[in-house]
């Protein structure tokens, strides 16, 4: 059986997806975390103490482009007559719910900057100071999302006229 | 709250003394709404004001390096 993750990224149409990705939601995750600037100036900038927190945005950018590609690719080759497996759409909710863990901070925080409340606050500010057991529980979720995409192959039914038309052949013999 | 006044060597009996009374609630709320006029959406926000007004600010743990641009930018204008 196929590896349907190297599958995916065998075709050129998925391979640019995953980079639009990648691209897509790396800035917006080191956007996030202070890694990339836009203002004053376009800066990016690591402090020393961050470098943990870098690799796993970047890791987790990664794992979220491989889920969301390969899980798009089994949706889209469900709807073409294969018989994908459930694991496409999972995939892609995992994939979002798991990548989009930044967020979970960032909204109670700018709840706040918008004067909402100071309940949501301090839920923003809890979930920011365990960012990196969020974001290692994500990454977790992710890679399980990737071993299950890899596991669950994809049997591409043949055309329905190819079949007739080689019963045909055998009964002809 | 209180791990991160331990960590930074505070007198804890006076610092739970003062946070429990609330006596400091009226500064803080005050800072807190002056950060939100003046358009603050996170920590650590800086605004460096040139000789002649113009105003940057800087959102986030930037670079030195961005300061000294901005610095110069004001200056040199």
């Amino acid at each position: 059986m196929s590896s349907p993750i190297l599958d995916a990224f065998k075709d050129t149409k998925y391979v640019l997806l995953g980079v639009v990705i990648v691209v897509g939601y790396g800035i917006m995750l080191l956007f996030f975390d202070q890694f990339l600037f836009f203002s004053p100036y376009f800066t990016f900038y690591v402090p020393a103490s961050a470098y943990a927190n870098l690799l796993l945005d970047l890791l987790l950018t990664f794992l979220t482009a491989i889920v969301l590609t390969v899980s798009i690719r089994q949706v889209s080759l469900r709807r073409q007559g294969g018989n994908a497996s459930k694991t496409g759409m999972l995939g892609i909710i995992v994939a979002l719910l798991a990548g989009a863990c930044p967020c979970y901070y960032l909204v109670p925080l700018l709840a706040v900057a918008g004067t909402i409340g100071g309940a949501l606050g301090a839920v923003g500010i809890l979930l920011n100071a365990f960012q990196i057991p969020i974001k290692l529980g994500a990454m977790l979720i992710l890679l399980v999302a990737t071993y299950k995409l890899n596991k669950s192959g994809v049997c591409k039914i043949l055309p329905s006229s190819q079949s007739v038309s080689q019963k045909q052949r055998f009964n002809l013999k | 709250m209180e791990t991160f006044a331990q960590q930074l060597g505070l007198n804890m009996t006076q610092f739970s003394q003062s946070f429990n009374s609330g006596k400091y609630d009226l500064l803080i709320n005050a800072n807190h709404s002056l950060g939100i006029q003046a358009g603050v959406t996170e920590t650590p926000t800086f605004f460096l004001i040139g000789p002649n007004g113009k105003m940057i600010s800087i959102v986030g743990g930037q670079s030195e390096l961005v300061f000294e641009q901005a610095v110069a930018s004001l200056t040199s204008g």
